[in-house]
Parts: C-alpha cells; sequence; structure tokens
C-alpha cells in the first residue's frame, strides 16, 4: 500500500514539472514586454525599466526560470504592482469564498447524483429513467454560468427567494453564508451532477448484471445489501473516477460562476487580474489551482486504489 | 486516467443481427438527425439572420433601449438600443467560426501528436508528460490566461482554445491508435519494409478518425461554451463586437429590468450546445457501438 | 424439518419466458423432473438449451419485471413459484444452494474471501462474527482449501481458479443445503483439477442425504458423478433416464449423436469424427414440429409437423421424446 502511494507520488514530479514549465511560460508568451503591458502604454519607460528589473526580465531564460522555480518552492510568488502586496498573501485572502463555493458545488453534485443515478439503474427503462436521462442531457449541456445566470432570473428576479449576487462570510453566521452560496453552488455543481448521475447509472447497469451479485442473491442476500453493499462498491470505482475528472471543471467553473455571483474569491481575483494585465497574480493563481488539481487527483488516485484491491497488483 | 477503446470498437461487428442493427442505426439516426438539424438551422440562420433584421448588430439607438421583446425586434433591444436579434444572430457567426476553427486545427494537431506519440515509444513518454501537464489546468483557466499573455482578440481566442483542447484530441487519437498497432497486419507491414508515414498515414489514419470525429464533435461543442465564457467574462471577444457571452455580460447588470437579454441568448447557446452534443452522441453510438460512458 | 419422503423436488410443467426487445421468448419450454434426496441428477445439452435457465428458475434468480415462470417447482411440499420474495429468499442459501459456472465472475473482486463466506454463514444463521469466522474456516477445510485461514483475508483474484471454485462450494454448504445445483462447475477448469472438484462434491454428498442437480455439456463428468440424467434440447426435456441406461441404450437421435460424438480412444482415427449437423436454431425460430428435426438422421414426415410428446419407455422410469424412437433402436449405435 505505501508503495503504491510512494509510486503515485513519484509519477506527479514530471507533471508538476511541466505545470511549472507552462505557467512560467504564460508570462513570456507575451507579444511585446510582459513589463510594459504590465504597466499598460502610459507608463514612463524608466518606470517599466524599473519593473523589468525587479522582475529579473533581462536575465537569460533558464535563470528566470529556476529563480522563479526556487522562488515558488520558498513560497514567495512575487509582488503585485496593482495590489501593493504580495501575490501569495492576494491568494490567500481569495481563497475562502472559492473553497467554500466548491466544497458545497461538489457536496451538492454527490448527494443529488449517486442516488439519482442508483434508483435510475434499477427503475431502467421506465419513465423516471428517461426523463433522469433527459434531465441529465441537460445538465452536461448548459454551462455553469448560463444556469446560474437562469437560476438568479428564476430565484431572485422571478420569485425573490434568494439573493441576486453577494458574498457573506461564515462569521457572519452560517444560514447567511449558505443564503448566498446556494444558487452559486447549484448552478457550478449541476454539470458535475450530470456527470456523476449518468457515471453512476451505467456503472450500477453494469455491476447489476454481474455473475457475483447473481452468487450474492443466490446466497440469500435481500436487495438492499446487494445493491448498496455488492453492487455500489464495485460501481463507485468508476464514479469516482469520474468526481475526479470534473472536478478540474468545477475550479474553472468556479472562476466564472463567482463573476456571475460576485464572490470575492480566486476566480473573481483572475478576472480582475486579466483587465489589469497583472500577469503575476495570474500566474500566481493558475498555479496554485494546477497543483490543485494534480494533488486532488493524487488523492482519488489512492481512494481507488483503497477500494480496489486489483488496482494496487499493477 | 487512460482512456478505453475496445478492440471490437475498430473491427466491424460481423456477427451482429442484421435487424437488430439496422434499428439500432435508425434509433440512432434520430439522435444524429436531430442534432444535425439543430445545427444546420443555427448555420442557416447565422448566414442569412443578418438578411433578415431590420438594424445591424452595431446600429446604436438609445431612443429605443432595453425594449421588450416587439415584432419590430424579435428580441428587443439592449441597453445601447442595439437590436438584439441582429447581435444574436452575429454573435452565432463568431461562434461557429470559432468552434469550427477550433475543431479543425485541434483534430489537426490532435492527430499528429497522437500518432506520433502511438508509434514511437520515446517520444510517446516526452509527448505523454506534457499532455498531462497542459491537462492539469482546468480548460477556461488555462484559456483565461493565455488570453491574459496574448491579448483580448477575436482571433487570439482561436489560439487560446485550440491550446487548451488538442491534448484532449491528442489522448484519443493516441489510445486508439495504439489498439490499431497491437493488430499483427501493422507488423506484418513493418517486415515488408513500409515506411512509418506510409504505416501512420494509410493503415492507421482511417482508424482513428472515427473517435477523431466523435471527439471533434464534443470539442466543437465545448468551443462554443468556453468561448461565451470568456467573452462573458471579458477575456474573449472584446465589444462592441457581438458575442453570446458579450450580450450575456451586458444583461447581467441589466437583469431585473431586461430579462430577454439574458433569456435569448442564453437559450440559443442551449441549444446549439444541446444539438452539436446530441450529435456527437448520436455519432458515438453509430460509429462506435460498444462504447458507453462519459465523454474525454 | 425436512419431510422424509424421498423425493426432494419436483418441478412439474416448467415454462420460463423473457421480455425481450424482439417480443417474448421461451427460453425453457414445459419441463418437468424429479429430484430425490441423495441423488445426483445430471442436465445435459448444448449452450443455449435453457439449463442454466432451469437452475436460474428453480433459485428464482431472474429479473422478474421481466421474466414470466408458469408451472409448479416443489421442494419439502411448497411450491417455489409461488412463495413471495421474501420466503424464497430466506430459501436461497439454507434450503437451496447453487455453485456458479465462472468462479472469477462469480465472486466479488472487492471483498475478501473471508467476508464473503461470513456473509453467506451470517445471513441464515445467528452468529457471532468469531464463531462465524471459525465456522468459515472449517468450511473451507472440509472443501479442501489448503491454509484456509490465510485465505480468508485473499481477495478473488489472488486465488486459483479451483481455489476459488472450492470456496463457492464452501459457500454453497454453509447453509446446509437439502438441494445443491452445480452450473457447469468443472468448465473453466484444468483436468486434474476437475477430477479433485467432482471427487469433492462427490464426498459431501455421501455424508449427507443432499440432492444435487449438476449441469453439464460434459458427458465425462455425468457419467462419473450422476444418478440419473436428463437431456435438453432448445427449452424441452428430449429425455430422461438413469445414468447406465443413458450410455448404454440411448434412445433420442439427440442423445445417439452426442455420445457418438465423442471420440473413442481406441477408434479409427482414419475415420472422421461424428459431429451433430447443422446448428441449434436461435429460440427466435422455434421449429414447428420436433425441435430436433432438421439435424435428424431419422426424421420422417410427422417429425417436421408435429411435435413429439414426451413418453415413458414401457416399463423403466425413462422417457423419450420421439415418434421414432422404437424404430431407431432396433439398429446399432457406435
Amino acid at each position: 500500500m505505501l508503495i503504491f502511494i510512494l509510486k503515485r507520488l513519484a509519477s506527479l514530479v514530471p507533471v508538476l514539472g511541466v505545470v511549472a514549465v507552462v505557467v512560467f511560460l504564460l508570462m513570456h508568451i507575451t507579444p511585446g514586454d510582459a513589463a510594459a503591458i504590465m504597466l499598460g502604454p502610459e507608463a514612463s519607460p524608466q518606470d517599466v525599466d524599473a519593473l523589468r528589473d525587479q522582475l529579473g526580465l533581462n536575465d537569460p531564460l533558464y535563470v528566470q526560470f529556476f529563480s522563479w522555480l526556487g522562488g515558488i518552492l520558498t513560497g514567495d510568488l512575487g509582488s503585485s504592482p496593482f495590489l501593493g502586496e504580495s501575490v501569495g498573501k492576494a491568494l490567500l485572502s481569495h481563497l475562502g469564498p472559492t473553497l467554500s463555493l466548491a466544497i458545497l458545488a461538489q457536496t451538492f453534485a454527490i448527494v443529488v447524483a449517486i442516488p439519482a443515478g442508483i434508483i435510475a439503474a434499477k427503475r431502467r427503462g421506465t419513465l423516471l429513467d428517461q426523463g433522469f436521462m433527459g434531465l441529465t442531457i441537460l445538465g452536461i449541456s448548459v454551462p455553469s454560468f448560463l444556469l446560474g445566470l437562469f437560476l438568479i432570473l428564476a430565484f431572485s428576479v422571478g420569485l425573490r427567494w434568494l439573493p441576486v449576487a453577494g458574498y457573506q462570510p461564515l462569521s457572519e453566521g452560517l444560514g447567511e453564508h449558505l443564503r448566498y452560496l446556494i444558487l452559486p453552488a447549484i448552478a457550478l455543481g449541476s454539470m458535475q451532477a450530470a456527470l456523476i448521475a449518468r457515471m453512476t447509472r451505467s456503472s450500477m447497469l453494469d455491476v447489476l448484471s454481474t455473475n457475483y451479485l447473481k452468487t450474492g442473491k443466490a446466497k440469500g442476500l435481500g436487495s438492499f445489501s446487494l445493491t448498496f453493499k455488492h453492487a455500489f462498491k464495485n460501481a463507485a470505482l468508476p464514479v469516482l473516477t469520474v468526481v475526479g475528472q470534473t472536478f478540474g471543471s468545477l475550479v474553472a467553473g468556479a472562476a466564472v460562476v463567482e463573476t456571475v455571483f460576485n464572490i470575492p474569491g480566486i476566480g473573481q481575483l483572475i478576472i480582475n487580474s486579466v483587465e489589469r494585465r497583472d500577469l503575476l497574480v495570474i500566474q500566481g493563481a493558475v498555479l496554485l489551482i494546477a497543483v490543485s488539481y494534480v494533488l486532488i487527483n493524487l488523492v482519488i488516485d489512492i481512494l481507488y486504489g483503497l477500494l480496489d484491491p486489483r488496482v494496487q497488483v499493477r | 486516467m487512460p482512456t478505453f477503446t475496445p478492440r471490437s470498437a475498430l473491427i466491424p461487428s460481423i456477427t451482429a443481427d442484421q435487424r437488430s442493427l439496422r434499428l439500432k442505426r435508425i434509433r440512432n439516426n434520430r439522435q444524429v438527425m436531430t442534432g444535425g438539424i439543430i445545427l444546420l438551422v443555427i448555420i442557416l440562420v447565422a448566414l442569412i439572420g443578418p438578411f433578415l433584421s431590420p438594424s445591424g448588430p452595431y446600429e446604436t439607438d438609445t431612443a429605443n433601449r432595453l425594449l421588450p421583446p416587439s415584432p419590430t425586434n424579435w428580441m428587443g433591444t439592449d441597453n445601447f438600443g442595439r437590436d438584439l436579434f441582429s447581435r444574436v444572430v452575429s454573435g452565432s457567426q463568431v461562434s461557429l467560426v470559432v468552434g469550427f476553427s477550433v475543431a479543425i486545427i485541434t483534430s489537426a494537431l490532435g492527430l499528429a501528436i497522437g500518432l506520433i506519440a502511438a508509434y514511437y515509444r520515446t517520444a510517446d513518454r516526452i509527448l505523454m508528460r506534457i499532455l498531462d501537464g497542459f491537462m492539469a489546468f482546468p480548460a477556461i483557466l488555462l484559456a483565461i490566461a493565455i488570453m491574459a499573455a496574448l491579448g483580448v482578440q477575436t482571433e487570439n481566442v482561436i489560439v487560446a482554445l485550440s491550446i487548451v483542447f488538442t491534448p484532449y484530441v491528442a489522448r484519443v487519437v493516441r489510445s486508439s491508435a495504439l489498439v490499431v498497432k497491437e493488430q499483427t497486419y501493422i507488423e506484418s507491414l513493418r517486415a515488408q519494409g513500409a515506411s512509418a508515414l506510409r504505416i501512420l498515414w494509410i493503415n492507421m489514419t482511417p482508424n482513428v478518425l472515427s473517435p477523431l470525429l466523435i471527439q471533434a464533435t464534443f470539442i466543437f461543442a465545448d468551443s462554443i461554451i468556453t468561448e461565451a465564457a470568456l467573452s462573458f467574462l471579458g477575456a474573449g471577444v472584446p465589444p462592441p463586437d457581438p458575442s453570446w457571452g458579450n450580450i450575456l455580460f451586458d444583461g447581467k447588470t441589466l437583469i431585473f429590468s431586461a430579462w430577454w437579454m439574458t433569456v435569448f441568448p442564453g437559450l440559443t447557446i442551449m441549444l446549439a450546445v444541446l444539438g452539436i452534443n446530441f450529435l456527437g452522441d448520436g455519432l458515438r453510438d453509430l460509429l462506435d457501438p460498444r462504447h458507453r460512458g462519459t465523454r474525454k | 424439518m425436512s419431510d422424509m419422503t424421498p423425493t426432494l423436488l419436483t418441478v412439474n410443467d416448467l415454462h420460463t419466458s423473457f421480455k425481450t426487445e424482439r417480443g417474448p421468448v421461451t427460453a425453457v419450454d414445459g419441463i418437468s423432473f424429479t429430484v430425490n434426496r441423495g441423488e445426483t441428477l445430471g442436465v445435459v445439452g448444448e449452450s443455449g438449451c435453457g439449463k442454466s435457465v432451469t437452475a436460474d428458475s428453480i433459485m428464482r434468480l431472474l429479473d422478474e419485471k421481466e421474466t414470466t415462470y408458469s408451472g409448479t417447482i416443489m421442494l419439502s411440499g411448497r411450491d417455489l413459484l409461488a412463495l413471495p420474495e421474501s420466503k424464497m429468499r430466506q430459501a436461497r442459501g439454507h434450503e437451496l444452494a447453487m455453485i456458479a459456472q465462472d468462479s472469477m465472475s462469480s465472486l466479488n473482486p472487492v471483498f475478501t474471501i473471508g467476508n464473503q463466506l461470513t456473509e453467506a454463514i451470517t445471513v441464515h444463521r445467528k452468529m457471532s462474527k468469531t464463531d462465524a469466522r471459525l465456522y468459515a474456516i472449517s468450511l473451507l477445510e472440509r472443501t479442501g482449501v489448503p491454509e484456509p485461514e490465510h485465505r480468508m483475508t485473499q481477495y478473488p483474484h489472488e486465488l486459483s481458479g479451483g481455489l476459488r471454485q472450492r470456496v463457492l462450494i464452501a459457500m454453497a454448504l454453509s447453509g446446509d443445503p437439502q438441494l445443491l445445483i452445480a452450473d457447469e462447475p468443472t468448465t473453466a477448469l484444468d483436468v486434474t483439477t476437475q477430477a479433485q472438484i467432482l471427487t469433492l462434491i462427490r464426498d459431501l454428498q455421501a455424508t449427507s442425504d443432499m440432492g444435487s442437480i449438476i449441469i453439464t455439456h460434459d458427458l465425462g463428468v455425468v457419467a462419473e458423478m450422476c444418478d440419473r440424467v436428463i437431456v435438453m434440447y432448445l427449452g424441452e426435456v428430449v429425455e430422461e433416464s438413469d445414468v447406465d441406461g443413458l450410455f448404454d441404450t440411448p434412445k433420442h437421435p439427440y442423445t445417439r449423436g452426442l455420445l457418438a460424438s465423442i471420440p473413442a480412444i481406441d477408434g479409427d482415427r482414419s475415420q472422421p469424427l461424428n459431429v451433430i449437423t447443422g446448428r441449434v436454431p436461435t429460440l427466435y425460430d422455434v421449429p414447428p414440429g420436433c425441435r430436433f428435426a432438421d439435424r435428424c438422421n431419422f426424421a420422417t414426415d410427422i417429425c417436421r409437423t408435429t411435435p413429439p410428446p414426451l413418453e415413458s419407455v414401457d416399463d423403466s422410469t425413462a422417457k423419450v421424446r420421439c415418434w421414432n424412437w422404437r424404430s431407431i433402436s432396433t439398429e446399432d449405435h457406435q
């Protein structure tokens, strides 16, 4: 087991390496001078030069890369000339809302999708199942920001049940916190819910027709035990994979959904930085997200290995 | 996570029962038909629409700001008095052009990379690591970052999306190419001295075309969504050029007073994406009958 | 609490049909047979003849939304087909048990052997976990599994095919069944292991008065293990006999064909192998008369138009479903 984990960790290194290179290159594919772009067309040549020096842009490329890498590993992501503070600090202060949103959306997705998928599988072919399939197709086809806008139209403008936009941190109380996050979480989590639900259904269908389930029935096991103990543990494996794969879209979608609902998270930070062409912040944020995505996939991989004893053999 | 393409998917099913195969073909043709028709309608509207609408997408008319849908303005007007229908139609032109371009570019690049990775072991190792690295970024974030670096222009949207989506295509091509490669006729071709290029182009490519086509269809859909999202965020098609995403952005601040600015472009996006997804799903069932489950 | 009449199981006019995309299909079309205590009945036939479906019907394992049964299956005085599902569930694993065909796919890959075995035990008995575990180990010993304690912690994919089959047998025995159904118990095994498993089943049966049904296409297994045999073809019983009678004087042309197709070890190698020509028709195209007529060397006009009934053979308990069996019997067979 330990060897399995270590092996997986080792395979991370080259991927993270590529991630680092790509993020680094982002600064350098700008047509023109990065510093000039960052400061805008009105900046004086001296300011631009000063920034160039500060960012080390005059050094050869590989020197820049390694010093940047060194900085990252010690936690220094640079200082944004716009925000007047270190990139790291900016990221941290915006992390809270994004995490809340992502966790809520993920929870919503799993809690809704898995039971729905299991039921649809057990009632395959019925009207319920067909409705389920139709709903999931919709879920997959409607991008999260669009769903967010529609939800606002329906629930905030139309029914006036929920606030249009904004954010209340946990410190203001859980109820308030959730009230502002419900619509964004649903908007964000729906696509993932649809994908998870479909995968759960198809995975359950596969398992429900297996021989070992027949053996279980022949042993005299009841429907509950068969479905939730025997079938689900096997069906859970591909579902877990989908959860991992779609988590990326959750993180990405968070950026957009935050903009729709005015939530001061990392997503909004990135968008604002795009307008300002604050490349340092964008770099830092994208790096943070990519690394966490890789780490989450690692966790999923390990979980998979724990659930399915056959995987560790490979 | 490796994608699994069963060998049987590439070998035409000779033992399938004729009648049930035909039935299945028809049933799935309905999906392909529905999706195809929706797509065609959108293309038609994109081409003919400008001639149907009363005014152009850029013409402002401050006297007629924020009018709800009427016989003169089928979708109402926006906050500058521009006819929304013309803007939506214009936006569809942008979406279609971006979608097609990205689908074609990613297919070409993905095909090349995927084939090379499948055929040459050493190149494979390096390429796969690089692809994995790219796929570690959520698509839209990478697109945003690239747009920030390159500058917010419509052409750069195509570049950014192509960079973002090519790895997925390459992956799919590589998996199916690997399956083909394992088959003994490739070995015998090599034994006869056929050149790598010949093997890759003439023998392997036809077999990976089906999965490639299916993947390209889904990328088309994803490009439309991502372009709309980018434009919505201000990192895509720059205003005043119309894009479905732009219109949605304008509509957001006015969501209490002008629901049509959200509903119409929104429904159009949904329709387009649904249609393309149907097409892709149907194509997949048609071309790859044993394949089940989610995309990508 | 079993009544001590010799008859354990009576299947009477069982029909089992499924709903399919192309209409209803009757996989078992009116079969009847009995199994007595301590007796082994063999069910022989090619794939698709309905033998597995028969076993699944007795255990009622099929999806009842898509399957219709008719007829009766009497086990110790109760009609299994008439039982509510809750009672049937109690019977499964306890009064009747089944050993499935493919041991690899018949065991849940994500649970240990111990887990699956103790589960089988505790379904039918109230036992503490430790007691169940000990009982499980003793079952494994009984079925000849070496290092039983170690096996309990292993996963199915870590065991060889023969061991897995023994585990399946142990699981089946855990409830002390009166009837054991073994569906192709040796098909997935190599010859040596086959012999071991058959010996095991025979020994286990000798020490109890468990009745068993062995489903197989392998006539060698039938010769080894069975007291009586029924031969199935396309959902019907075409011949029923005691085992010696079947091999000495087969009556139905299909049975004769099956026996003739076994190459004799001392046979003439220059002669081509005897095969039954043609293929089994599908259940969608059931022929109007005798179902075997197309492939039968002895078919006459009546065979193609009217399905023959299952009739008893003179004074014996044997039965045949053939119009011409009397005239065929007077010929020699290889």
